[in-house]
């Protein structure tokens, strides 16, 4: 579904990203963990357009994104929830969802998503002629995502859904997650709570100053030594 | 009061003359009528005396308690068709009649209101382009004059074709579209990441470019543009009022409230504030923000030719530095207001063209540019973001 290949990103003259492969398949939940400026959302924004790519290949079904614009990943079905919540903070609730569904066209459809949106959140549903900028940090998690769902994506890149909300709010994110994957959408997820990452996914890469080090089934790596060192704090 | 002097009829009655939008610092030239005898005007405030024709600083206003009549003031001969300073000005706006109080006050208001909406439609141009790009277009005022030489060369082009005149604003919409986007993408895309001051600089070499291009097509020379709304005065409490003032305001309040119904309902219009608010979320959400910028320019633009309209009807006169006069007062209105908010450029607009107005008619007429932007550095000394604007610090 998702092939990334031999993938070189610079910063400037600073290599982030030396030389990574890694491939999703439809269904999966792939987690990449790492330390903070391991380049785990540089690999993400790289997918989505946001970063040029050095060299290497990216492709979705096919499609090579490295020469898609970064506006068209998602008609192809690649939905991003960026680190830090990215929502419009001066739109309404319900603006930030409509312009998730910016890519659909037929308004019925949209109403319908926004429909199944608001039945996984209800407290969007509530809020939904509130200032997106005037949410929680977890309303505006959840909104994110939601906003994502919007697209009816058959991917979505997950970064750091977990940063900064509270031990019951992680939980939260992680469950809805697994909704969402339950759902049939495949989840690429970034995430620093290696734990938790590793719990809800079905293979993961660990990612270090730019290299994977480690990879294999989540399970797997539960039980790794070096895992459990680095990142579970065991 | 004193009673009338050599070919003056004494009367109780004040007579006004108001001659406003003289722009440039030497003024302009005119010649008084007062019943077939030349008087000079400036002579006729002070003394009443007879004489020929003075030399009137800008926004120059008389007061005079005269006799019935109208004094009809027109160009100096020697002056008409002049040098690219200060002819010719609307002779409607230099008639002088016998007024009261009540009428001056309405005149001046409708003056104002008229004025201001032309500043208002400008203003939108600048409210927009910051709103999306944070980033002040200085060359959005030379878009009017682009908008301006194209009215001068297709308003006989429409009447020679037995078209409305005002159809050729339809033409000046094109051809500000096709300036604005260009100028965008040629000039401001390339140096969109390198910074606010970098984007100014690059405007202002955009503003002095336009101008200097007009210069070199058009040439020096001042252009007058043939008449574009053969619309009547009407008589309110003995004011004569311009029907196109009124439709100028008209078409200002239109246009804002379509724009403000735009950016709120509209996919393009929502895209549009997404943009600058996050636009890393605009982008994976699928929002072509090159596009988005685009539009927003062409819009813009296209504001500009309907200003150019409505200012050429007042003012049926185009000048390659036009541009910049009117481009400094309504980025003015545009902060005023509260620069990004698209009401807050009709508010900012409509009051700098009113005090404008007012600041001639009572107060200092000399001193109205002045006062005007005293009063703006008042309030954004206690309203930094501008009548409209939030006291909200820029997110991260």
């Amino acid at each position: 579904m998702l092939e990334i290949k031999d993938l070189y990103v610079n910063y400037g003259a600073v290599e982030a990203i030396k030389g990574i492969s890694f491939y999703v398949k439809p269904g999966e939940i792939v987690t990449l963990i790492g330390a903070n400026g391991a380049g785990k959302t540089t690999t993400l924004h790289t997918i989505s357009g946001l970063v040029k790519a050095k060299s290497g290949s990216i492709t979705y079904n096919g499609t090579d994104l490295l020469k898609t614009e970064p506006s068209k990943m998602v008609s192809l079905g690649i939905a991003h929830v960026p680190e830090g919540r990215h929502v419009f903070p001066e739109m309404t609730v319900e603006e930030n969802l409509e312009m998730g569904a910016y890519s659909k066209k037929d308004k019925a459809a949209i109403q319908e998503s926004m429909a199944d949106v608001f039945e996984k959140f209800p407290r969007l549903k509530e809020r939904r002629r509130q200032l997106a900028g005037t949410l929680s940090g977890g309303e505006q998690q959840m909104l994110a995502v939601g906003r994502a769902l919007m697209s009816r994506p058959g991917i979505i890149l997950m970064d750091e859904p977990s940063m900064g909300l509270s031990p019951i709010l992680v939980k939260e994110v992680f469950s809805i997650i697994e909704e969402i994957h339950a759902a049939g959408i495949t989840v690429l997820l970034n995430e620093q709570n290696a734990k938790m990452a590793l719990s809800i996914a079905d293979r993961a890469y660990v990612l270090e100053t730019g290299t994977i080090s480690i990879s294999g089934n989540a399970k797997d790596l539960l039980e790794d030594e070096r895992v459990k060192k680095a990142y579970l704090g065991q | 009061m004193r009673s009338g002097t050599a070919g003056v009829p004494a009367s109780g009655r004040p007579l006004q003359v108001l001659v406003h939008n003289a722009k440039n610092a030497h003024g302009i030239t005119i010649r008084a009528v007062w019943q077939d005898a030349g008087i000079d005007i400036r002579s006729l405030q002070r003394r009443g005396a007879a004489g020929t024709e003075a030399i009137l600083p800008c926004g120059t206003c008389f007061m005079h308690r005269a006799g019935q009549g109208v004094l009809q003031l027109k160009p100096h001969p020697a002056r008409a068709g002049g040098q690219g300073r200060g002819l010719p000005y609307p002779i409607e706006t230099l008639t002088g009649e016998v007024k009261n109080t009540v009428s001056i006050f309405i005149q001046s208001l409708i003056n104002g209101l008229n004025q201001g909406a032309i500043y208002a439609l400008i203003a939108l141009g600048y409210t927009m382009v910051y709103g999306i790009l944070r980033m002040i277009n200085f060359a959005h005022g030379d878009f009017i004059m682009v908008g301006s030489y194209t009215l001068f060369y297709t308003v006989p082009l429409m009447v020679n074709h037995g078209m409305p005149a005002w159809l050729a604003v339809f033409v000046a919409i094109v051809v500000c579209v096709i300036v604005g986007v260009l100028v965008e993408s040629i000039a401001y895309k390339p140096v969109r990441n390198s910074g606010s001051i970098s984007a100014l600089i690059t405007a202002l070499a955009m503003s002095l470019f336009l101008e200097n291009l007009a210069m070199v097509l058009f040439g020096g020379n001042p252009k007058t543009i043939a008449k574009i709304f053969d619309l009547p005065l009407i008589d309110i409490l003995g004011a004569k009022i311009q029907v196109k003032y009124l439709l100028t305001l008209g078409i200002g309040l239109v246009i804002m409230v379509a724009m403000t119904l735009f950016v709120r309902v509209t996919k393009i219009g929502k895209a549009m504030r997404a943009v600058p608010q996050d636009r890393e979320a605009a982008t994976i959400v699928g929002i072509n923000v090159d596009r988005i910028i685009t539009i927003t320019f062409a819009i813009g633009s296209a504001l500009a030719a309907v200003a150019a309209l409505m200012y050429c009807s007042t003012y049926p006169r185009a000048t390659t530095d036009m541009g910049t006069m009117m481009g400094i007062k309504a980025f003015i209105a545009a902060v005023l207001g509260g620069i990004g908010i698209i009401p807050g450029a009709m508010l900012g607009g409509i009051l700098i063209g009113l005090i404008e107005i007012f600041v001639k008619v009572y107060l200092a007429p000399g001193w109205y540019e002045a006062i005007t932007y005293a009063i703006l550095i008042v309030v954004l000394l206690i309203k930094p973001s501008g009548i409209l604007g939030r006291n909200v610090s820029e997110k991260v």
